[in-house]
């Protein structure tokens, strides 16, 4: 006769905690699910997790996609994704991270493309702008053009 | 029965990739004999009309991220087939760019002459972009790229994207755009289609508009641009052969634009009305008042350096010009009120010079 009872006790615990799980929960909890995607085995997952981030402008994020970032030997698209997704956050403390990449030998013009718009999201930093003009003469057309289009309009449209 | 047979043969043609994300796990191939696996597989979804749009145009992408020359054929034959939706094409003109390799440059190049949308018209001057760094040098390549740039251009009723004038800018040497300007003015004189014309004006106003573009060039080392500058005068001089009203008013103004220069100004004059301003046939002859008009104002700015246009203001406008909006342009065209009316002067001294 207890069985029910007991049954009918988890049920109305469970609902409770349903109802108690406030949007701002369900967010945090998404966003955590998010970062740990980072670091899936596909590297569609990791990046679609990035844009997600990106979207969501999630702060406790910021480590875990510098991490992407700083990765050598992540896919491009990944680290240009998550590169995307640290300018939509514009914290100051990733600037070194965004910077750094920018001066690696052989990063792909995919990556370099998506720094140019991230370190437009410091428009102040001199040495954001610095590294934009670095990327004026590089051996990519498409990357020297958008450097030098960007350091014009400093970082307008 | 028939939906049974269509899914064993979509499965066996497609190498069991049903799926968007079985489809973006193989862009994760690691290993060459991984990525030519993967480019076989990804390259038959891609080819296969049955397949659903969104799956193809993901096998697209996924093509453009395996980076592998042999993926090349299939995206080209894609790009290349007016069938095809924009948005495919635009995806393998996408993917065709990240290749990098010659391979993939001869299709995107080679797209520049077919039916293109705009987008994907926009994705394949980025992707020839890409390949900039194997262009350099390729005086072949370049020409032939050019006049297919040229082609496209023409074909459109809009303005060329921005990334057309950095291409153009990058890739396009005098020279180049002599020969394809030359190679125009050849196909116009003799077929005279809606497309060889169109051709030929955007050629002529490229090479004209580089030259324009040097003007500081010029003046700094003059010497040194006399050669180009008298091929780019004959050639200019060659299109009114063609016959086009459009392309010769272009060559005209340009010239005009240009005809104050001392380096030019001479030369200028001698391809618009002869080195005495008695070319038969020249502008300011012309039946049509607009294009009179226009060679009176590009003589008058040419004045101080050629005789030609002198000779050719004095007894073709002056002369015999009867629409006052002509005579007009020489007032407009006359030193400043307070200043010394440079251009009565130096024709009356033309007029004390032929004078009996």
């Amino acid at each position: 006769m207890a069985r029910p009872r007991t049954t009918a006790l988890l049920v109305c615990i469970t609902l409770g905690a349903c109802a108690t799980t406030t949007p701002s929960e369900i967010q945090r909890r998404e966003t955590v699910r998010l970062i740990a995607d980072l670091t899936a085995e596909e590297s569609w997952i990791r990046e679609e997790a990035a844009r997600a981030l990106g979207q969501r402008q999630a702060a406790e994020s910021r480590a875990a996609l510098e991490a992407r970032v700083a990765d050598g030997a992540e896919r491009s698209w990944v680290r240009a994704a998550a590169a995307d997704a640290l300018g939509a956050l514009a914290a100051p403390q990733s600037l070194p991270v965004l910077i750094g990449a920018t001066a690696e030998a052989g990063a792909a013009p995919e990556l370099k493309l998506s720094l140019i718009g991230a370190l437009c999201h410091y428009p102040t930093r001199p040495e954001a702008l610095r590294a934009i003009g670095e990327l004026r003469d590089d051996t990519d057309l498409l990357v020297s053009a958008a450097a030098e289009k960007r350091l014009v309009t400093r970082c307008g449209s | 029965m028939r939906i049974l047979i269509a899914a064993a043969l979509s499965t066996a043609f497609t190498g069991c990739i049903t799926s968007t994300a079985a489809l973006l796990e193989r862009q994760d191939a690691a290993s060459d004999p991984e990525i030519e696996g993967a480019v076989g597989d990804v390259g038959r979804v891609l080819a296969d009309r049955r397949t659903i749009e969104p799956l193809r145009l993901t096998a697209a992408k996924v093509l453009g991220r395996l980076r592998s020359a042999q993926g090349a054929s299939v995206l080209g034959a894609i790009l290349l087939d007016p069938q095809e939706s924009d948005a495919l094409r635009s995806y393998a003109a996408w993917a065709l760019g990240e290749l990098r390799d010659p391979r993939s440059l001869e299709p995107l190049i080679g797209a520049l002459r077919a039916p293109l949308g705009d987008r994907a018209g926009e994705r394949v001057l980025e992707g020839i972009a890409k390949h900039a760094a194997l262009l350099a040098g390729h005086d072949d390549r370049l020409l032939e790229l050019t006049e297919a740039m040229v082609y496209f251009a023409g074909q459109r009723s809009q303005a060329p994207p921005a990334v057309y004038d950095l291409l153009s800018a990058r890739t396009r040497t005098l020279s180049v755009s002599l020969k394809v300007l030359d190679h125009a003015t050849k196909q116009a004189i003799a077929r005279r289609g809606e497309a060889e014309l169109a051709a030929l004006y955007q050629a002529t106003f490229e090479l004209l508009s580089r030259l324009e573009a040097s003007r500081a060039e010029i003046t700094a080392r003059g010497d040194a641009w006399n050669t180009r500058i008298e091929e780019s005068l004959r050639a200019a001089q060659r299109v009114f052969e063609a016959g086009d009203p459009a392309a010769t008013l272009l060559v005209i103004a340009s010239l005009g634009r240009l005809g104050d220069l001392p380096e030019i100004g001479r030369e200028a004059g001698a391809a618009l009305v002869g080195g005495n301003g008695d070319r038969p046939r020249r502008p300011t002859l012309d039946a049509r008042a607009g294009m009179r008009l226009v060679a009176a104002w590009a003589l008058a700015r040419m004045k101080l350096h050629s005789l030609g246009a002198r000779h050719a203001l004095l007894f073709d406008v002056l002369t015999r010009e009867a629409t006052p909006a002509v005579l007009q342009v020489l007032g407009d065209q006359a030193a400043p009120a307070q200043a010394q009316d440079t251009l009565q002067n130096l024709l009356e001294v033309e007029v004390k010079e032929v004078a009996p």
